[in-house]
């Protein structure tokens, strides 16, 4: 089945306006995107589409959104986001992240609690160990990228992603948009990637689930069980063969993850009722 | 034409094969190779190199800041201009500068800098660069999205704190004092010249000249390659309504004076060899930080995009030919630093003497061939024009003014 997916602007504030991409059937499911922004070539979220309206809002800065001097921290990312899903009419619903996404979303279900009824975090950035560092992605060449976003570089998948558009004019707008993007992403992870998230996962009472490809290259899997540690409701799942670029390198096996840890933790929220 | 002597306190002792071994002389250089033995002796060798500048004539000596770099061993600049404030009683004292940016809070650069100006009988020029992604972002972790913001409001900060009588509350973004009240007050009134060190970068130009600061061109690559950007800081003055007094213009170029051209060959060549070659070897990574450039210029960047030259194994010919350093024998060298001074009408040239691993002997060669066989032949250039960015004559008790003998008038008088 194709999915119909739309874009709109949505006016959050007088210097916000957020692009916001939307398809699926079914409940409403917020889909946080990673370090390049917006995703309109992904299987995972087609597969998510199937069971879920799937929105996807782009974070301020990265390309379609603005408002970037506004938000300085990615607490005040979680409060922005609150404030969007305010302004799309959308209650408490589940929350799923990835990578700088993934950072995101878990700030948001410990800063907005009442938002999130069940969080996933896929490689999450934002915790930082120092027996096993986050690499400094910023300081590597464009050519040794791959190497750290992908178990396998030179995977199909890899290799469709990361094409450049042979157009001229046109790859110099992909390139532009990649560096806008990790404008951004400096913004919150320059340095040491750790904004204070340790202190405040206490605060998430939404049922977790933590994944993470065992041969993530760039934010390392041990973190798993750092995340696991300070959400009392976490559950972790990892993923053989995968690097940061999981949901890319096994969509159908993530989406099937996922959705099976929604439709989980919405039996037992039924069960208790 | 000012003359100023410029420093960098490199490492001169790495290894030959180091561009072979490691991957950056910045940054994660590894801190084994260096001896502090030798850096003993290498610091007092730079300084006695900065006061025999003094001593032949220069109008100033420069230090220059840099953090975890192997071509570069003055990470704090004030540290070294106290020690020539002290000992030195002529030249303008050029720090280039402190990266303003990194220091929280910025008024210590105000108090220390006000230090050295008081200390140095008022000879002090302020230098406030952004500071190289290198050190500023990747050694001192500064977030490269937010620095240029972090750098105008530091400046504010030190510029009202120089001139304002009483003490003031300052709410920036980053930094917030309730009382800032700067002591000691700096004895150049109101404030010492402030000059910006900088590269291509449109919008330091403008900064630079709409606050009526000089801007100082500092790369290593030469006048020729330097020629197009500074064109264009030139026809941004003239866009901006500000006169073309070459004086508001400074420019760093590596120059080697021989006997002859053969014998500036055989002196010089294999040190500055080893500076180019190896000493500028860093990881290319630590470079182009995502937000330390503005969109804009990576836009024209992008679209003008060229694959980067190869700069390995330059000789000696090769460095003169792509400009990089001037050298030679007096009448090449004077031919060639006027042509360069003219063309990119630079009034404020300051002179890379020694260079990568060239030890005292020949850079003191270099020093007096400059200032007695080249300097002469210079310095009548742009004599019809004012600096108003250098620091005035003032007397000092410790020294002498220049045609004034000791030391004998009112400093207050001058102060105020």
């Amino acid at each position: 089945m194709t999915v119909t997916w739309q874009e709109d602007t949505i006016q959050v504030a007088e210097r916000l306006k957020v692009l916001v991409r939307r398809g699926g059937n079914g409940g409403p499911l917020v889909y946080l995107h990673g370090l390049l922004g917006i995703e309109r070539d992904s299987q995972f979220l087609d597969a998510l589409a199937g069971g879920h309206e799937v929105i996807q809002p782009v974070h301020p800065g990265w390309p379609g959104s603005t408002g970037l001097e506004l938000i300085d921290e990615p607490v005040e990312m979680a409060l922005h986001i609150g404030d969007l899903l305010e302004c799309m009419g959308l209650g408490r619903l589940p929350v799923v992240g990835w990578s700088i996404g993934a950072m995101f979303a878990a700030e948001l279900a410990a800063v907005c609690p009442h938002l999130v009824s069940e969080l996933v975090l896929i490689a999450p950035f934002g915790l930082w160990d120092d027996e096993h560092p986050t690499e400094d992605f910023f300081s590597l060449l464009p050519h040794q990228l791959p190497e750290y976003l992908w178990a396998d570089p030179h995977s199909t998948a890899a290799r469709r992603r990361d094409a450049l558009p042979a157009d001229p004019d046109a790859q110099v707008e992909v390139r532009l948009d990649r560096i806008v993007a990790m404008t951004a992403v400096a913004k919150f992870l320059w340095g040491i990637p750790d904004r204070g998230l340790a202190r405040r996962l206490y605060r998430i009472k939404a049922p977790t689930l933590v994944a993470w490809g065992d041969l993530d290259r760039l934010v390392p899997p041990q973190l798993a069980d750092r995340f696991a540690a300070g959400i009392r409701t976490a559950e972790v799942a990892r993923l053989a063969g995968c690097g940061h670029s999981v949901l890319f390198e096994q969509p159908a096996e993530c989406a099937a993850l996922v959705s099976s840890f929604l439709a989980r933790s919405l039996a037992q929220e039924g069960a208790t009722q | 034409v000012k003359l100023h002597f410029f420093h960098l306190m490199p490492y001169r002792l790495l290894p030959s094969d180091f561009s072979d071994r490691y991957r950056s002389v910045w940054v994660d250089i590894p801190r084994d190779l260096y001896d502090p033995v030798e850096g003993h002796g290498l610091y007092h060798e730079y300084l006695d190199e900065l006061l025999l500048a003094e001593e032949l004539g220069f109008d100033g000596i420069c230090v220059n800041e840099h953090h975890q770099n192997g071509y570069g061993t003055m990470p704090s600049p004030n540290v070294m201009a106290a020690i020539l404030a002290r000992t030195t009683s002529r030249a303008a004292i050029l720090v280039l500068g402190n990266s303003i940016a990194l220091y929280n809070p910025p008024t210590r650069v105000a108090e220390e800098m006000a230090m050295l100006d008081v200390l140095s009988g008022g000879r002090l020029i302020a230098g406030f660069p952004v500071g190289t992604p290198q050190d500023t972002c990747v050694c001192y972790g500064m977030n490269p999205a937010t620095i240029r913001d972090r750098y105008r409001e530091a400046h504010d900060l030190i510029i009202r704190a120089w001139k304002e009588e009483k003490p003031f509350a300052f709410n920036g973004e980053f930094t917030k004092l309730r009382y800032v009240n700067i002591w000691p007050r700096t004895l150049q009134q109101p404030r010492p010249p402030v000059w910006i060190p900088s590269g291509s970068s449109v919008e330091t130009w403008d900064f630079a000249l709409q606050n009526d600061y000089v801007m100082c061109y500092l790369s290593f690559t030469g006048w020729e390659r330097a020629a197009l950007n500074i064109d264009g800081y030139w026809r941004r003055a003239a866009e901006l309504g500000v006169d073309d007094n070459p004086y508001r213009l400074g420019f760093i170029q590596t120059v080697l004076v021989g006997e002859d051209d053969a014998d500036a060959e055989r002196s010089y060549g294999e040190h500055v060899q080893f500076f180019y070659n190896k000493c500028l070897h860093t990881w290319p990574g630590f470079v182009d930080l995502p937000g330390y450039r503005s969109i804009k210029s990576i836009k024209a960047g992008l679209i003008a995009w060229k694959p980067p030259v190869e700069a390995l194994d330059l000789s000696w010919q090769d460095l003169i030919d792509n400009g990089s350093i001037i050298a030679g024998g007096p009448e090449t060298v004077r031919q060639r630093l006027r042509e360069a001074a003219e063309r990119l009408r630079v009034g404020q040239l300051m002179l890379l003497l020694q260079v990568g691993s060239m030890p005292p002997h020949l850079v003191e060669k270099n020093t007096r061939l400059f200032m007695e066989e080249v300097a002469p032949h210079v310095r009548d250039l742009w004599g019809d024009y004012e600096d108003r960015w250098s620091p005035r004559p003032i007397l000092n008790r410790y020294g002498t003014a220049p045609g004034a003998g000791r030391a004998s008038g009112d400093l207050r008088a001058i102060a105020t």
